[in-house]
């Protein structure tokens, strides 16, 4: 038997109303693996997405983290169960500093959480080392609210690795952001995560950066999953062609 | 038996379509406004206040009645119009909560006109020629009027359904309730738009005031009284859900009806008087509601208008500083009995007093971004816990923690379904308990003392001097607020920012966002049920005012007043909040008109909070 | 004389461009998302605004609608200074706003959707719902659907045809591509190009480069609400170095 997958999704089902949103989906990412889901609008990606992250839970199949079943579970019980997650719209708290930002992800894990002591992550290793990771340790005394774009998702990026997860979600990570700053940002991400052991899985719009920084794509249409390869095999495949790249892709 | 009850439907049935009437108005007004109109109530009472003017003026009789109920409708869709154009106007991009109070500025306004202008009695209106008589069912009589309201309610919901589907007006209206940014893109002007939907709303109180009047009297407690009942009935309907509004109108009035006409009922060899348990079906209503459906029976979640997003202030940790310049403040407070008069004394405990309240609001407004518009219920609890108590023989220690665990266990029971809503319901619903407590304080007369209230709660020996009680109050204050300053850094006041400043992201980071906001309201609840205790022992006696409407409002303009995002914010607002309020009763008979007004005009200079408003400033200086 | 005078202005106004911009800054709270912006449009030209996400394309087009932002500069639509108008009179004066989400009314029908955008007829006409239905034939069928629960790219249809009953001279279109299948983007631009033949100016915010080939007679690259480029489609194919650099292809 080998070590159990990172995530597994098995024939994962979604309808709303009549209509099908996401139709018996099964694939799996290994550990540390870096995968991507992507396909046009209104093709399931998003609802998928929610599905594996607790915002949904499905009609019918199973979501597996690290072999252990948390279908239906809420984001709260995945996220001490390893599953960390990025927003699309980046999501901080604006009222704090940086450092509170990412010791407030280090806190939830803590004891004493109902002291009236100022809490000890704050000062503590654990948000110190986030810090450095992503690059923010000169940052940490601004509030959120006051910083760039950019910098702005690297806090998230360290807020969502204070649980020392074994998957990481990210829901379109480079969203409005200029090309420099994607590939910066992307390459960050698999970076930390590569060193923490967490595989990662986003969705994303910008072809160029899921074919650089993906090992595998999921693509999926009309609700179900329509191809899986690695980067060379997606483009290729003349069916991903017809179904989402369209143009974009054609020489 | 079974007579009896269907006549009680049919009485429900007609409460239900005056309560209907008035709610219309304001679901309509919040469609398209995003305003929820704490005047309603107020156009309600000015309806039926001109009514019994215009009847007397037209010389009574058939003409005399309908002149009175149309012109009364049309005066007051007149008094809408202007409210629109002087005030709401100005604060269309205001925080919500500042909606509330301005409009709640209009409610003391026109409160002290009416009272200016007909005097403090109540009036009885003329019964409705024609309709006098009544009709026999099963043996039993319904009142003629009765049966023409019972079919206003439905005619009404069908015209105003044609009015919003079949007209060109009735379109604009609904585009921009669901989206006015793009309904101004496509040429729509929203200013007409919304000075039109303000008379008609108007419009519907002023009639339902006047068509009120043969059944009850004209009233200066009308406005409130009927703002909470529709409080209710919006809350439950559904914000925004016309059908929503008439279906929960009927549940409501009809159970009203129904414990009414039960009476007095021998229960298993127990006397139950259901009549006095109108209120607490009422709240059983609306809990219930609130557990099976947060959004309201016909309601889902309104469509939020875009470019409203607030972004709250960081709250710094104090610097060493802070807590010396404190310790100075408390240690010149406590020598203030030194060079201070009686009156003074009894003026500073007062301070104390109200800057606990000021500060347990600001806790929930301010760490958890929820507004509570009903905290004066907790801080009663706290004040009837203590009495009662007292009045029981308990010692001064146990009377005091009496008013504290009732006021915490209320927070709680009302916690539980607040935080599952938020914004404008949160407020309303807030208010709406607030004000069905009061009601029961009000009617409860062998335990809460009804309306005249419980006198004789003094502090033992030791206390009984205004220097000694001055002192403990002082005290205690100083140590909670002070606790409570090391709280707001802690890990648990963290959480609960974090939990306002973005709920979605501290879920996905391991906290549970609704048992934050329930211990941040117990919390809350729980200092204000303090600041109630020691204020019954100081004053000596209370009455029901401790949990009415306006104490709620002056803690929530004291909160405002000096702002929620900082630490001694609440103190300051407090504090001139008190001093202020002391010096205009002192000076005039129309005080809370000069409130009012003042209230109106702060939030017209200061649309985004004084704190906000000055950051605006900055940021535009920032800029050029 | 009165007349002349009057005849005159209207000849100088035919003269000038048809929207003018002039030092646009646009800022939401604190973050300033336009920079200094000039850009003019013809009468009846299409000009295109391509930029990744987040370039400050939307915003631009938001400014002038005055909608949802802050805003500083000069901004003058047929003659008439428009930065300090409330939207709906600059709706009034012929933008049309195709917003980027659509923000289609869900709960109204697609007639009824239309019916809210009808304005008086503008130079002698006015877009009839048979129009609109020749434009869009897919509209046609689904007329008294709710349009919550049209299709995206019905959406979009609708979107565009009820800015058209009220019968711009200046038509801006926020991302019309967005999210859209490949068959329902063909069928857009080509309406699109339609509109134009009939003597509508557009600008029309963009990513994707396929999609307004066909109508656009003018582009313009804005990156982090600057411009960075100003051209014709020819001009961009000279230089495969700008779309490079500038555009996520």
């Amino acid at each position: 038997m080998t070590a159990p997958h990172a995530l597994a999704v098995e024939h994962l089902s979604k309808s709303f109303g009549g209509f099908r949103a996401v139709h018996d989906v099964s694939f799996h990412v290994a550990t540390g693996e870096v995968t991507a889901l992507i396909g046009p609008n209104g093709a399931g990606k998003t609802t998928t997405f929610n599905l594996v992250n607790g915002q949904l839970t499905p009609d019918s199949g199973r979501v597996l983290v690290a072999g252990t079943d948390v279908t239906g579970r809420d984001p709260r019980a995945l996220w001490r169960g390893g599953v960390a997650r990025t927003f699309q719209i980046t999501a901080t708290f604006p009222s704090m500093t940086v450092r509170e930002n990412v010791a407030i992800g280090v806190m939830a894990l803590a004891p004493h959480f109902w002291s009236l002591q100022r809490p000890a992550s704050l000062s503590g290793s654990a948000t110190d080392a986030l810090l450095a990771d992503v690059g923010l340790t000169g940052m940490a005394d601004l509030l959120a609210g006051t910083l760039a774009y950019g910098d702005l998702k690297r806090v998230e990026l360290a807020m969502a690795l204070a649980n020392a997860p074994s998957l990481l979600l990210m829901d379109e990570p480079t969203a409005g952001m200029a090309a420099a700053e994607r590939e910066a940002l992307m390459t960050l991400a698999v970076r930390v995560c590569k060193a923490r052991g967490a595989a990662i899985l986003f969705t994303e719009h910008d072809m160029s950066v899921v074919f650089r920084h993906a090992t595998r794509i999921f693509v999926m249409s009309a609700g179900e999953l329509v191809a899986t390869g690695t980067p060379e095999a997606i483009r290729r495949d003349p069916l991903v062609r017809e179904v989402y790249l369209g143009k974009a892709a054609a020489p | 038996m079974l007579a009896s009850l269907l006549i009680q439907t049919l009485n429900g049935l007609a409460s239900a379509s005056l309560l209907f009437l008035v709610a219309l108005g304001l679901s309509l007004i919040f469609g398209v406004t995003r305003i929820v109109n704490f005047a309603h109530g107020s156009f309600y009472m000015l309806g039926a206040y001109m009514a019994v003017s215009i009847n007397v003026w037209l010389g009574g009789g058939i003409l005399g009645f309908w002149g009175a109920v149309a012109g009364a409708a049309l005066a007051v869709a007149a008094i809408g119009l202007v409210m629109e154009l002087t005030i709401l106007r100005r604060i269309y991009r205001a925080p919500e909560l500042l909606q509330l109070v301005a409009t709640f500025g209009v409610v003391l306004l026109i409160k002290d006109a009416t009272l200016f202008i007909w005097g403090p009695e109540d009036i009885l209106g003329a019964r409705a020629p024609g309709l006098t008589g009544s009709i026999s069912i099963f043996g039993k009589r319904l009142p003629l009027y009765d049966v023409f309201l019972i079919l206003l309610g439905p005619a009404m919901l069908a015209a105003i359904w044609w009015l919003l589907r079949r007209t060109a007006w009735g379109l604009r209206v609904r585009a921009a309730t669901e989206d006015r940014g793009m309904a101004a893109a496509l040429g729509i002007d929203q200013a007409r738009l919304f000075t039109s939907v303000l008379a008609l709303g108007a419009g519907l109180a002023g009639l339902a005031g006047a068509l009120a009047l043969p059944r009850e009297p004209a009233s200066l407690g009308m406005d409130l009284s009927i703002i909470a009942d529709v409080f209710v009935v919006t809350v439950v309907g559904g914000l925004g859900s016309i059908p929503g509004a008439y279906l929960a109108a009927v549940i409501i009035s009809v159970i009203k009806a129904w414990c009414i006409g039960l009476g007095t009922v021998n229960v298993f060899g127990t006397v139950v008087s259901f009549t006095k348990l109108t209120l607490v079906a009422e709240f059983l209503v609306l809990a219930t509601v609130l557990v099976l459906r947060p959004h309201g029976l016909l309601g889902s979640e309104p469509p939020a208008q875009r470019g409203a997003a607030h972004v709250h202030a960081p709250l710094p940790e104090p610097a060493r500083g802070f807590w010396m310049a404190a310790g100075l403040g408390l240690v010149a407070m406590l020598a203030l009995p030194l060079f201070a008069d009686r009156y003074a004394l009894v003026l500073l405990t007062d301070i104390a007093v109200f800057a606990l309240l000021a500060s347990s609001l600001a806790i929930l407004m301010g760490w958890a971004g929820m507004a509570s518009f009903g905290h004066a219920a907790y801080f009663g609890a706290g004040a009837y816990g203590a009495a009662l108590a007292a009045l029981a023989g308990a010692p001064f220690a146990v009377s005091v923690a009496s008013g504290l665990i009732l006021a915490t266990g209320l927070a709680a029971l009302i916690g539980r379904l607040a935080v599952r809503t938020s914004g404008i319901s949160l407020a309303m619903l807030t208010l709406a308990f607030a004000q069905i407590l009061w009601a029961i304080a009000f009617q409860w007369d062998g335990v809460t003392g009804g309306s005249n209230g419980l006198v004789g709660v003094w502090p033992p020996g030791p206390l009984a001097s205004k220097t000694t009680y001055f002192l403990f109050a002082m005290l205690t204050a100083a140590v909670t607020l002070g606790l409570l300053w090391r709280l707001a850094h802690s890990p648990f006041g963290y959480a609960l920012r974090a939990t306002r400043d973005n709920p979605r992201r501290a879920e996905a980071s391991g906290f549970d966002t609704l048992a934050l906001r329930w211990s941040a309201f117990i919390l809350s609840g729980a200092i204000a049920g303090l600041a109630g205790a020691i204020f019954v022992f100081s004053k000596g006696s209370l009455s029901p005012d401790v949990l009415a409407i306006p104490r709620s409002v002056d803690a929530l303009v004291m909160v405002l007043l000096g702002g929620f995002e900082t630490l001694a914010g609440p103190i300051v607002g407090a504090l001139v909040f008190t001093l202020l309020a002391d010096w205009l009763t002192r000076t005039t008979d129309y005080w809370q008109a000069v409130l009012g007004a003042a209230i109106i005009t702060l939030t017209l200079i200061f649309p985004h909070g004084i704190v906000g408003t000055f950051e605006r400033w900055r940021a535009r200086g920032d800029r050029q | 004389m009165s007349r002349s005078a009057s005849t005159d202005a209207a000849a100088e106004r035919a003269a000038r461009p048809l929207l003018e911009i002039d030092g646009l800054s646009a800022s939401y709270g604190r973050a300033t998302v336009v920079h200094d912006l000039d850009l003019t449009v013809a009468r009846g030209e299409a000009l295109v605004l391509l930029g990744r996400n987040g370039a400050g394309k939307s915003t631009t087009l938001k400014s002038v609608m005055g909608l949802e932002v802050e805003r500083r500069g000069r901004i003058v639509f047929d003659g008439q200074g428009i930065d300090d108008w409330p939207t709906h009179r600059i709706a009034a004066a012929g933008i049309g706003y195709v917003p980027e989400d659509r923000r289609i009314f869900a709960g109204l029908t697609v007639t009824e959707n239309m019916a809210v955008g009808r304005l008086p007829p503008r130079d002698g006409h006015a877009w009839s719902e048979a129009e609109i239905w020749e434009l869009f034939p897919p509209l046609a069928a689904i007329r008294e659907r709710r349009a919550g629960y049209l299709s995206g790219g019905e959406q979009q249809m609708l979107a565009i045809a009820r800015t058209l009953m009220g019968n711009p001279r200046l038509l801006l279109l926020d991302e019309p591509s967005e999210g859209l299948a490949p068959v329902i983007l063909e069928r857009i631009a080509e309406a699109v190009g339609m509109l134009k033949s009939r003597g509508i100016a557009l600008v029309v915010s963009e990513q994707n480069l396929a999609f307004v080939r066909d109508f656009a007679d003018r582009l313009l690259i804005i990156e982090t609400g600057a411009k960075r480029f100003t051209g014709t489609i020819a001009d961009l194919a000279a230089d495969p170095s700008i779309a490079e650099r500038y555009l996520a292809v």
